[in-house]
């Protein structure tokens, strides 16, 4: 039996799909995943995350997606000790990424992902050492300072939500680990879904040992195993500007890790303990991983 | 002559039994501590349960790397 294979655009980034023997077809689940990237962006202002961003104050019905994921990120902020924080949105904002990052890099002259990932689409080629390093654009507000902690910000119900006055939320690696997770579930007992790099593998893959996944500088197999990774290597539009903000302060992290490669059980758990260890930075970053995770890359 | 050779064998006894006393009381003073860490400390091993260690890789004894190319990779995004 032949591993199929799809890989689109969708959640900010690439999407693969495998499966040995899907369960449906794969496009199904691409259907499914596009659907969830018109719901939960922020870019699209009838988006059911926009809608709720919009209505902050006020408490707001959610759709069962919206409200898992809303308590996904409370329990993320609670895992993390408060460095994984939905709630950065506002601080994003402030530094530049007001837009989509392909309009940011064209704004700001950098190599976008979506040039990255598909330069055959267009025409453009990859060419990273042409990238400019710019500051932030004229105008930017200054960073807010330190983010309010998420269970201050975000109240949940069953069926219903609110967010305070003035808060908003960018639901980012939270909604593709949980994607991925899901997304497996859809494919069938022997498949992998990569949400722009958050990955869940379910099954063993064509040989029964498990699918070979990239992980740092080797191939492991993995097995009923995700992995995720964070870093800020990339999504940068400037010196010292990319999406890794900071909840301590507000900013751009600084850490002196650029990138964070986690396996866990789930997707959404490899991703949350990936941000954290980067933002905790190299002093502390393994002793927090050794209990928790079943492998990480640091660099 | 025969009070002057008594005298030196009496001086060279002294002098011995004076080296014999010192060197007594000094060892019954100075006992070897046992209990006195080892300098330089010994080498403890490793707490860590992962065997696979390589620059700041560490993966768990479960997951198993291979030769094969990845179909996919964990990756920024």
């Amino acid at each position: 039996m032949a591993i199929e294979k799809l890989t689109f655009e969708a959640l900010g980034g690439e999407v693969e799909l495998f499966a040995l023997g899907p369960a449906q077809p794969l496009e199904a689940t691409a259907d499914w995943i596009r659907a969830l990237h018109r719901q939960l962006t922020r870019f699209e202002p009838d988006s059911e995350l926009s809608r709720f961003n919009a209505r902050a104050g006020e408490w707001v019905d959610v759709s069962p997606v919206l409200h898992d994921l809303l308590e996904s990120s409370l329990k993320a902020f609670e895992d993390s000790e408060g460095l994984v924080n939905v709630a950065i949105l506002p601080a994003l904002i402030s530094a530049g990424y007001d837009v989509t990052f392909a309009d940011v890099a064209r704004r700001s002259g950098v190599m976008s992902f979506a040039d990255e990932a598909f330069p055959h689409r267009n025409g453009a080629v990859p060419h990273r050492n042409g990238a400019k390093t710019l500051t932030a654009p004229a105008g930017t507000p200054s960073p807010a300072g330190p983010i309010a902690p998420l269970s201050d910000l975000l109240q949940v119900v069953p069926g219903r939500a609110r967010l305070a006055p003035g808060a908003s939320i960018d639901l980012g690696g939270i909604a593709k680990g949980w994607i991925a997770d899901r997304a497996v579930e859809r494919l069938g007992p022997n498949s992998l879904a990569s949400c722009g790099g958050d990955l869940h593998a379910r099954g063993g893959g064509e040989s029964g040992e498990g699918w070979p996944v990239g992980f740092g500088d080797r191939t492991l197999l993995l097995k009923d195993l995700a992995a995720a990774t964070s870093g800020t290597t990339k999504r940068r539009w400037g010196d010292g500007l990319h999406h890794l903000i900071d909840p301590r302060t507000g900013a751009p992290s600084t850490s002196d890790l650029s990138e964070v490669s986690v396996l866990a059980s789930t997707a959404l758990d490899a991703e949350i303990l990936a941000k954290t260890a980067l933002l905790l930075g190299s002093d502390h970053a393994e002793k927090y991983l050794r209990p928790r995770s079943q492998g990480w890359a640091l660099s | 002559m025969v009070s002057r050779a008594i005298l030196l064998r009496l001086v060279a006894t002294a002098a011995t039994v004076l080296a014999v006393l010192t060197s007594t009381g000094y060892v019954a003073t100075h006992a070897k501590n046992t209990a006195a860490p080892l300098q330089p400390p010994v080498a403890k091993p490793s707490p860590t349960p992962f065997p696979v260690t390589t620059g700041r890789i560490q993966i768990q004894p479960g997951v198993r790397a291979t030769e094969l190319p990845g179909v996919v990779n964990t990756h920024v995004s």
